[in-house]
């Protein structure tokens, strides 16, 4: 397929990192896959992996799923540079297309999670510095509020209003344009 | 790095922890800002912890679209208050009459405001000033009179004018006040392209102009023609540079670093005017060319993408010289 850069690929996919969850479980990764957590790029780059990447904040069971995630993003990114160098195919652009659509609906199943989860998993995004991971989970929280009142949302996130009512009114007062 | 275990309470959902309120207010701010500007504000009155999480989001959007026909509630100050820290602000539609919109374009209540873009607003108060802003995108904006907007970004780095749409009656002048950063412009708009704006852009390494009657006027005034000492890249678009050169000599007479020249779907000295822009190869006659000669010692790259085939060959053979200065 991808002429160009699949040498760099082979190459990538040759470097295994092992990863180490805060239960001491292992994952073997590839780099590419480990390289969209920007914290484990900087690691690499230091050359601080051998050994495996102890990540003291993800359980495993979280670890799971980013990886699950890093992996089929990972190939989202090489298939994209691969058809970059034959943008002018038509025919590739049709596989690309195909192909995001099948991560949106990656990404809509993977975020069939509870909701402790999908906090776990916005913490350890930002932890481990996965834009894309991090923008989508806490994409999921925003939708899940939007169109609700403060009071819904209170009830939704377990969010205690220790507000006096006199303060609520006030802070209301000021923002009014906003609840009109 | 937040330090906080990432995996606190994985178990059971049913407990009452509030685990939205405990992420770093960074994360609270993503969240928020995938809500709509005037939900974003609402969450203000959940908790203390969120009263004044709004004000610090590094991004405001802000649509009058999603207000009803309610750009009078918005106060001067509801927004734009001190310790707002919005690096990036957008703003829809907003009509300028004592909307924080204006405080926006002041920069008053924004001491960090980098970006901002203001779109289909209406300007009571033709000014912008900002000394902390990099990016400016400025789009139909009207005003109730006609007046003279002014534009003091010292900062600046990128700009962006466009005043194309008819049904925005900008009629005024707009001045922009020296942007000695100014890396790259574009102007796109039939009415406001005039010397002094473009004197103001000089310090500018890439400059587009588009819209076709942009150039028209500036031949008017071409003795105060400025010179763009850091010009490396201009782009004319759909552009009328049907004046026998002279304007495409102003520029390239007058920016002695520029390297790349691109002219996007012009009307070009030669073309009769009856054609459509796009139409056939346009002949020049190539003695006519043959006197015209530009000092533009820098120029490696030169673009015409108006025709297939043809006319910038002609011109690479006779027209343009570039004159080792």
């Amino acid at each position: 397929m991808a002429s160009a850069g699949s040498g760099d690929e082979k190459a990538a996919a040759a470097a295994m990192i092992t990863l180490i969850s805060s239960d001491n479980e292992k994952f073997e990764v590839t780099e590419a896959t480990a390289t969209l957590s920007q914290t484990i790029r900087h690691m690499i780059e230091d050359g601080c992996t051998d050994g495996g990447v102890p990540l003291p904040n993800v359980t495993s069971k979280i670890l799971a799923r980013v990886i699950e995630y890093c992996k089929k993003h990972a190939t989202a990114a090489a298939g994209e540079e691969g058809s970059s160098s034959s943008f002018s195919d038509a025919a590739f652009l049709e596989v690309d297309r195909a192909f995001l659509e099948e991560l949106e609906e990656f990404d809509d199943a993977f975020l069939e999670v509870d909701r402790a989860t999908l906090f776990d998993l916005i913490l350890a995004a930002n932890y481990l510095d996965i834009k894309g991971l991090l923008n989508l989970t806490c994409q999921k929280v925003a939708d899940s509020v939007k169109g609700k009142t403060p009071e819904q949302i209170r009830e939704m996130y377990n969010i205690v209003n220790d507000l006096t009512p006199e303060e609520e009114a006030e802070i209301r007062r000021e923002t009014q344009w906003a609840f009109e | 790095m937040v330090s906080t275990p990432a995996t606190g309470s994985s178990g059971s959902t049913a407990t009452a922890e509030d685990r939205l309120s405990s992420l770093p207010d960074k994360l609270l701010h993503n969240i928020m800002s995938f809500l709509p500007a005037w939900q974003a504000v609402q969450t203000c009155v959940l908790s203390p912890t969120w009263r004044n999480l709004w004000r610090s989001m590094p991004c405001l959007d802000i649509d009058q679209r999603e207000f009803d026909a309610a750009a009078s509630r918005l106060e001067p100050g509801a927004i734009a208050r001190p310790g707002n820290a919005a690096q990036v602000a957008s703003c829809w539609g907003c009509a300028g009459r004592g909307v924080f919109a204006q405080k926006l374009r002041s920069g008053a209540g924004c001491p960090v405001l980098e970006d901002l873009r203001i779109e289909r607003c209406l300007l009571d108060s033709p000014e912008i000033t900002c000394h902390t802003l990099k990016r400016l995108v400025v789009i139909d904006c009207g005003s109730y009179f006609d007046s003279v907007l002014t534009i003091t970004a010292p900062a600046l780095a990128s700009f962006h004018l466009a005043m194309a749409t008819t049904g925005c009656n900008w009629r005024g002048i707009i001045v922009v006040n020296e942007m000695p950063s100014l890396v790259k412009a574009s102007v796109c708009s039939s009415h406001v392209a005039s010397c002094k704006l473009l004197c103001s852009l000089v310090n500018v390494q890439m400059l587009e102009l588009s819209g076709s009657k942009t150039l028209s006027m500036l031949h008017m005034e071409s003795d105060t023609f400025p010179t763009f000492h850091n010009l490396r890249i201009l782009l004319f678009d759909g552009c009328n540079l049907n004046d026998n050169f002279k304007i495409l000599g102003c520029f390239l007479n007058n920016a002695p670093t520029l390297e790349k020249l691109t002219v996007h779907y012009c009307q070009l000295p030669g073309h009769s005017g009856k054609r459509k822009r796009t139409a056939l190869p346009i002949e020049i006659p190539a003695q006519h060319l043959d006197r015209v000669t530009f000092q533009c010692t820098k120029l490696k790259w030169t673009e015409i993408k108006n025709k297939l085939s043809g006319i910038w060959s002609n011109l690479q053979k006779s027209s343009i010289t570039v004159t080792k200065a």
